[in-house]
C-alpha cells in the first residue's frame, strides 16, 4: 500500500524521462510536487487560472464550505496548521501546540508579527473569534462547523496563546484545523456583514482578494506582508503580482484556452488530455489525490433490495469496474479498494472482496430469493431488482458517468436493473433527502480518517433539518459506532490506528460500498508557469512561490 | 405626448374614421403597451407558480441549498423573514408588489441585489444577441437572394440552411474553438475583454438562427418572385436585380420580420448555452444557475428583464410590419 | 411557375425517391432496428473503447466500447419520436393559437397574441428547464418542454399565413359566394395556411432534436445510456479532439433526416401548387 502518488514532473524533462516520471507517479513514488525550473524566478507578472469547479457563492470558506471555496481561499487564507503529503501536521499560523494528557485542552502558540491584509494583527482573540464565527448558526457553516463540533470554547490565555477547550478528546482536531474551511480570517473583517465578508474576506495568505466579477473572475493581488511559515509555503512575498481566477465551466473550452495560452493553469481537465500531457510536450500535468473518502458507490442499506447483504455482495461481485477505469480515465487514476483515499496513511484496502464473479453473484441472488424474469431482470414478490442511481451532473465528470453506465451493463448480466438518473445538484440533494436512491456516489473531502465517523456512524443517517445526511449507505451498526468513537477520541496512536482499520474492515465486509477510484485533483500547467505547487492539506494549488515568464 | 408619431396615411375607407382612430399607429401603440404590461404580469405569475411547484423547500434554497445543513431555527427564521409561512396567494401578491415597486430583492444564492447583478450582466448578453441577430439576418438574406438568382444557389443554400439549423450550439461552438482557437490560433476561445473574443460566440449563436430565418425567407421570396407583380415588373423591363430589390425582398422580409421576436427568444435560449461554452458572463448563464439553485428573486428578475427587452423588440418589429402590411398588425 | 421549378423538374423525381428512401430507412430503423445491425446498443466492451471507424464498427466505438453505428440505428426511434412528438405538440398549439388569432375576432386575436408573447418572452430553453425541474429529467419531459418552447414560433407564422390566405382572391370569392365559415376554414384556409408551413414542420423535427440535445448538454435531457442522437452528440463532444466519429455520425444523422424531411416537404408543397 502506498501513501502518496505525487508527481515530480518537471517541465525540463523531455519524452523518455517524462514517461519514467509518469511510471513513477503511477507506482506511487513520492517526491516534491509541481513544476520547477533551474532559472531564477521572475518577479511580477499575471497568472490566469481557469477553474472548472463551480463559482463559489461566497469567498469566505466558513460559509457553507465546499471544494470550490477551498481552491480559491487557500490563495488568501491560512489555517492554524498545515499538512504534508505524508499526513504530518506542520506549523502555519500556529508555530506549536500541545495536547493535554486528558485530551480535553489543546494549547496553540501563534506566530508573532503576522498581520492580516487589513492591517490587524494575528492574536489569540482572533482565533477565538474565528471558531465562534464557525459555530455561529448565522454563519451557515457546514464543513468547517462539523470539524469543530467538539470545541466548546476558545480561551485567549495571552496575546499569542490560544487554548481550545474540548467537550471530549478529539484525535482529529489538528487535521480538522488544517482544512481551508477552518482557516483564520481577520476578526475585524468578520464583524462586517456577511455579504461584505463574502465578497472580500481578509486573511494572511500570499494573495488578497481585490475584485470579484460574478460568472467571470476573481482578481487576487500579491500580499506585500505575506510571511510564509516554512519553505513549503513560499520563500517570502509571492513573485506573481496578480492572479486572475477565471470560471470556465466547459472542459473543452478550458483546455482550448490553455493550449492557446489565454490561461496558464486549469483544473478538472479531461482524463485524455491529462494522459497526453503526461506523455510530454509543453503542457505539464500535476496530479494530486484528495484526502478523505475514495470515490465509491454507497449502497443504501435502509431499504430493499440492498437491505439484504447477499444482494449487496452480488451487486459488488457483478460490477466490472477495472477495464472502465483503465479506458475511461486513460490511466490517470487507480482503482481503489478502500473507503479512504490512498493519500490517507491509515487507508485500508482489501481487493479480494471485490473480485468479479458472475457465478457467485447469481448464486447469492438465487439464495436471496430473487428469480430471473422473462426480460432477464430478477424479481421477488412482484418487485423488480431495480437499483436507482441518482447522479449529480455537477459533481460527476463525464468519465465517471460513463463508468456508471459500464457498471449498469455488467450487473445487468446477473439480473440487476440500474436506473441512472442524472440530476442537477438541488434535485440530487432532494432525491437523497427523500431516500429515493439505492446507490449513490458522493465523495467527501476531509483531512484524516475522521471522515469515516462522518460517513458511517449511525447518527450520520439522521437528516439535518434540511434533509441532508452524510451516511448515504445508511449503515447502522452499534459495534461500528463504538469503533468509530474509539478512533475519534483515543489519544493512543496505536489504538487509534487499530480502530480506524477495524472500522474500514467493517464497512468493506458489510459490502456497504463499492470503492471505485481515488478522488483526485488534476491540474494542467502551461509552459509559462514555474514553481507551481500543491498545498497538501486538501490538494489545492499553491502559487506562493510560482512565477511566469514574461 | 398627444402628438401622433407619424403622419396618418389615408388607406381605403379608413380615413373617414373619427377622433383618435385616425391615428392608427398611436392607437396601436397604446393597445400594445397595455398588452405588454399584461405579458409582463403573466410572466411574473408563471415564474412564481412554476418555481413554487418545483420540488424543494424555498427556505432551504435561501439558506444555500439542501447541502447547507441549516438548522430548524434558521429555516424558521428565514420562513418568517421571507413570509414563506403565509398563504401562497398572499406571497404571490407580495411578490407582485415587490416587482411593481422595483424592490427586486437579493439573490438567494449570490447574496447580492438582483438589480445590480442584472445591470452587470445584461450588457454582454445584449451585445451578443444584437450582433448575432444582425449576422443571422445578413446570412439569411444573402442565402435567400442567392437562391432566387441561381438554381444552383437554391440547392446549395437550401442544403446549407438545413445543416445550419440542425446544428446544436454547443457542438458548433466546440468545433469553432477546435478549429480557430486551438488549431489555427486566430481567435480567443474565451472572453478576454477584447472585441475579437466576440467573433466565435456571435457566429455560434447566429448560424442556427440564420438557417431557420433563411428557410422562411426563401419560401416567401420564391413566392414573391413568381407573383404577378414581379412578372409585371419584369415585363416592364425591370432588371432581375431591380425586381429582387424593389419587390421581392420587401415581401419576403415580412414573414421573417414577424419572426424577429421568435429569433430574439431563440437567441436568448442559445445564449444560455453559448455563454457556458465560451465562458462569457451574461444573463443566460446567470439565469441557468438561478433556475438550478431555485433562486426565486434572481429567476424572476432575469426573466422579467428578458421579457421587457423582448416586448420592446417585438413592438419595433410590429411597427415595421405594420408599415409594410397594416392588416397584419393588431 | 418560376424558372427554378422547371429547371428542377428532371431531378425532382430522383431527389424525391432518395428522400423517400432515407425516410423509409429511418422508419424501418425505428420500428425494426435489428434489420440493420446484429449488435446491441448497450453492449459495453471497455477493451474496445474509442475504436475508429472500421469494418465491423462502421462508425467506430464510443468510450465504453459500444458500437456507434448500432447506437445511431437504435437511436432513430427515440430521436424521431422526440422530433415528431415535440413538433406535433408545438404545431397543434400553434394552429389553435394562430387561427384563433387570425379569425376569431379582435379581442381573441389580442389575447392569443399576448399568450404567444408570454411564451415567447420566456426563452424556450428556460421554459424547458423550468418544466424539467418540475417533471424531472428524461426523454418525455424534454420532448414536451421542446414542444412548448417551439409553439409560439409556429403560431406566429401560422397567423401570418392565415391572414394572407384570408385576403387571397379565393377567400374573398368564397365570402361573396356565401360559403359557410366552417367550410371556408376547412376547404380553403386550413390547407392554404398549412401547405406553406409544411417545410417548417419538417425542419422543426430536426430543430426539436437539436433542442433536446441542448437539454442533454445542460444535463437535463435523455437519461443515459439510452441511445439518443442528441445525448450521443453531447457525450461525444467531450472526446471531440480524440474520437471525432462519436459526434460526427449522430450529428450527420440529425442533418440527413432533417434534410430529407425538408426536401420532401418542399417537393410535396410544390406539387400541390401545380
Amino acid at each position: 500500500m502506498q501513501f502518496s502518488h505525487r508527481t515530480f514532473l518537471t517541465r525540463a524533462l523531455p519524452g523518455a524521462a517524462a514517461a519514467l516520471a509518469a511510471a513513477l507517479l503511477l507506482s506511487g513514488c513520492s517526491g516534491s510536487t509541481g513544476t520547477s525550473s533551474n532559472s531564477s524566478p521572475v518577479r511580477g507578472g499575471t497568472l490566469v487560472y481557469a477553474t472548472g469547479d463551480a463559482e463559489p457563492d461566497c469567498l469566505d470558506p466558513h460559509v457553507g464550505g465546499n471544494y470550490p471555496q477551498a481552491l480559491l481561499s487557500s490563495q488568501y487564507l491560512e489555517p492554524l496548521v498545515g499538512r504534508t503529503s505524508s499526513g504530518k501536521i506542520v506549523p502555519r499560523l500556529a508555530k506549536s501546540w500541545k495536547v493535554s494528557s486528558d485530551g480535553k485542552t489543546v494549547d496553540f502558540t501563534l506566530r508573532s508579527g503576522v498581520t492580516f491584509t487589513d492591517g490587524t494583527a494575528l492574536t489569540a482573540n482572533v482565533v477565538k473569534a474565528n471558531i465562534e464565527h464557525l459555530q455561529n448558526p448565522d454563519t451557515k457553516s457546514s464543513t468547517g462547523y462539523l470539524a469543530v463540533t467538539k470545541v466548546s470554547s476558545v480561551e485567549a490565555v495571552s496575546t499569542h496563546h490560544a487554548r481550545f477547550h474540548l467537550s471530549s478528546p478529539d484525535s482529529a482536531l489538528l487535521e480538522s484545523l488544517a482544512q481551508p474551511w477552518n482557516a483564520i480570517e481577520s476578526a475585524k473583517a468578520l464583524t462586517r456583514s456577511q455579504k461584505e465578508n463574502c465578497e472580500s474576506p481578509v486573511g494572511t495568505g500570499p494573495f488578497k482578494v481585490t475584485s470579484w466579477k460574478n460568472q467571470q473572475s476573481v482578481t487576487l493581488v500579491r500580499n506585500p506582508n505575506y510571511r510564509p511559515a516554512s519553505a513549503s509555503y513560499g520563500t517570502g512575498v509571492a513573485n506573481l503580482s496578480k492572479i486572475v481566477w477565471r470560471f470556465i465551466p466547459d472542459s473543452s473550452t478550458r483546455y482550448a484556452a490553455l493550449k492557446s495560452g489565454e490561461v496558464d493553469v486549469i483544473d478538472n481537465p479531461q482524463p485524455s488530455t491529462v494522459a497526453s500531457a503526461l506523455k510530454g510536450g509543453s503542457i505539464t500535468a500535476v496530479q494530486a489525490p484528495r484526502p478523505g473518502s475514495s470515490n465509491r458507490l454507497e449502497l443504501n442499506m435502509s431499504k430493499a433490495p440492498f437491505n439484504d447483504k447477499r444482494v449487496r455482495e452480488a451487486f459488488v461481485k457483478a460490477a466490472v469496474v477495472n477495464p472502465g477505469i483503465t479506458s475511461l480515465f486513460s490511466g490517470t487514476v487507480k482503482r481503489s479498494y478502500s473507503p479512504l483515499s490512498s493519500v490517507e496513511p491509515l487507508a485500508y484496502s482489501n481487493s479480494s472482496l471485490f473480485k468479479t464473479s458472475l457465478s457467485k453473484a447469481r448464486k447469492l441472488l438465487d439464495e436471496a430469493g430473487w428469480k430471473t424474469g422473462s426480460d432477464g431482470i430478477r424479481t421477488k414478490d412482484g418487485q423488480r431488482l431495480t437499483v436507482t442511481l441518482p447522479v449529480s451532473t455537477n459533481q460527476s465528470i463525464p468519465a465517471e458517468q460513463s463508468l456508471f453506465e459500464q457498471i449498469q451493463a455488467s450487473v445487468k448480466k446477473v439480473g440487476f436493473e440500474v436506473k441512472i438518473e442524472p440530476l442537477d445538484l438541488s434535485s440530487w440533494y432532494s432525491a437523497l433527502a427523500k431516500n429515493a436512491y439505492d446507490a449513490v456516489s458522493a465523495p467527501y473531502t476531509k483531512i484524516g480518517p475522521d471522515v469515516l465517523r462522518i460517513l458511517y456512524a449511525s447518527d450520520g443517517t439522521v437528516p439535518a433539518p434540511s434533509g441532508y445526511f452524510a451516511n448515504h449507505a445508511q449503515i447502522k451498526d452499534a459495534s461500528l459506532d463504538s469503533v468509530l468513537q474509539e478512533a475519534s477520541t483515543s489519544l493512543n496512536t496505536a489504538q487509534r490506528n487499530a480502530a480506524v482499520k477495524k472500522a474500514q474492515q467493517t464497512v468493506l465486509n458489510a459490502y456497504a460500498i463499492l470503492p471505485l477510484y481515488d478522488q483526485q485533483n488534476n491540474f494542467l500547467v502551461g509552459s509559462r508557469v514555474h514553481g507551481f505547487r500543491i498545498d497538501h492539506a486538501v490538494s489545492t494549488p499553491s502559487f506562493a512561490a510560482a512565477w511566469v515568464n514574461r | 405626448m398627444g402628438e401622433p408619431l407619424t403622419t396618418p396615411v389615408p388607406r381605403g375607407g379608413r380615413s373617414s374614421a373619427p377622433g383618435w382612430r385616425r391615428w392608427p399607429v398611436l392607437r396601436r401603440l397604446l393597445v400594445r403597451l397595455a398588452g405588454a404590461v399584461g405579458v409582463l404580469w403573466a410572466v411574473v405569475t408563471l415564474v412564481f407558480f412554476a418555481l413554487r411547484a418545483v420540488p424543494g423547500d424555498p427556505a432551504e434554497a435561501i439558506m444555500g441549498g439542501p447541502g447547507s445543513q441549516a438548522s430548524q431555527a434558521a429555516l424558521d427564521r428565514v420562513r418568517e423573514e421571507y413570509a414563506l409561512n403565509r398563504p401562497l396567494l398572499v406571497q404571490y401578491l407580495l411578490q407582485l408588489r415587490r416587482t411593481v415597486t422595483g424592490q427586486w430583492g437579493d439573490s438567494y444564492s449570490l447574496n447580492r441585489p438582483v438589480v445590480s447583478l442584472i445591470r452587470e450582466q445584461i450588457g454582454g448578453t445584449l451585445l451578443l444577441a444584437v450582433l448575432a441577430l444582425i449576422l443571422a439576418w445578413t446570412l439569411a438574406l444573402l442565402f435567400a437572394a442567392w437562391s432566387v438568382r441561381s438554381p444552383l444557389g437554391a440547392r446549395l443554400s437550401s442544403g446549407l440552411e438545413i445543416a445550419a439549423s440542425a446544428m446544436p450550439h454547443f457542438w458548433l461552438g466546440a468545433l469553432l474553438i477546435m478549429v480557430f482557437s486551438t488549431g489555427l490560433g486566430w481567435l480567443p476561445a474565451i472572453s478576454t475583454g477584447s472585441a475579437d473574443a466576440l467573433i466565435l460566440p456571435v457566429i455560434t449563436l447566429a448560424v442556427p438562427v440564420a438557417g431557420f430565418l433563411g428557410q422562411v425567407m426563401r419560401e416567401s421570396l420564391l413566392n414573391a418572385d413568381a407573383s404577378p407583380f414581379a412578372l409585371t415588373a419584369r415585363a416592364h423591363g425591370l432588371s432581375e436585380t431591380g425586381v429582387l430589390l424593389r419587390h421581392t425582398l420587401a415581401h419576403a422580409a415580412l414573414p421573417a420580420l414577424s419572426l424577429t421576436g421568435w429569433a430574439f427568444g431563440s437567441l436568448m435560449s442559445g445564449a444560455v448555452v453559448v455563454e457556458n461554452v465560451f465562458a462569457r458572463p451574461g444573463l443566460g448563464r446567470l439565469l441557468m444557475g438561478a433556475v438550478l439553485k431555485r433562486d426565486m428573486p434572481l429567476v424572476t428578475g432575469v426573466v422579467l428583464v428578458i421579457a421587457i427587452v423582448y416586448v420592446l423588440v417585438t413592438l419595433i418589429a410590429d411597427t415595421l410590419e405594420g408599415l409594410f402590411l397594416p392588416e397584419a398588425a393588431a | 411557375m418560376s424558372r427554378w421549378l422547371t429547371w428542377r423538374h428532371p431531378w425532382s423525381r430522383v431527389g424525391d425517391l432518395l428522400c423517400v428512401l432515407v425516410l423509409g430507412a429511418c422508419v424501418l430503423a425505428a420500428v425494426w432496428p435489428g434489420v440493420f445491425t446484429s449488435l446491441h446498443p448497450l453492449g459495453v466492451h471497455p477493451a474496445q473503447a474509442f475504436l475508429p471507424p472500421q469494418w465491423g464498427h462502421l462508425f467506430g466505438t464510443d468510450e465504453s466500447g459500444r458500437d456507434v453505428f448500432t447506437r445511431v440505428i437504435y437511436g432513430t426511434r427515440t430521436s424521431l419520436r422526440i422530433g415528431a412528438v415535440a413538433t406535433a405538440i408545438g404545431m397543434s398549439l400553434a394552429v389553435v393559437l394562430g387561427f384563433v388569432s387570425a379569425f376569431a375576432g379582435k379581442v381573441s386575436d389580442f389575447l392569443a397574441s399576448r399568450l404567444v408573447e408570454v411564451l415567447f418572452a420566456f426563452p424556450g430553453l428556460v421554459l424547458a428547464l423550468l418544466f424539467v425541474a418540475l417533471a424531472g429529467p428524461g426523454v418525455w419531459p424534454a420532448t414536451i418542454a421542446v414542444g412548448l418552447a417551439t409553439a409560439p414560433g409556429y403560431a406566429r407564422i401560422i397567423r401570418g399565413q392565415a391572414l394572407i390566405a384570408a385576403r387571397s382572391g379565393y377567400a374573398r370569392q368564397s365570402v361573396l359566394l356565401g360559403q359557410r365559415p366552417a367550410a371556408r376554414l376547412w376547404h380553403h384556409l386550413l390547407p392554404n395556411t398549412l401547405w406553406p408551413v409544411l417545410s417548417l414542420v419538417t425542419l422543426g423535427i430536426g430543430q426539436a432534436i437539436v433542442w433536446a440535445a441542448a437539454l442533454s448538454y445542460l444535463g437535463v435531457g435523455a437519461v443515459p445510456p439510452a441511445p439518443e442522437w442528441g445525448a450521443m452528440l453531447n457525450a461525444g463532444r467531450t472526446y471531440m479532439d480524440t474520437a471525432w466519429w462519436m459526434t460526427f455520425f449522430p450529428g450527420a444523422a440529425v442533418v440527413v433526416v432533417a434534410a430529407a424531411a425538408t426536401a420532401l416537404g418542399r417537393s410535396l408543397q410544390q406539387r400541390s401548387r401545380k
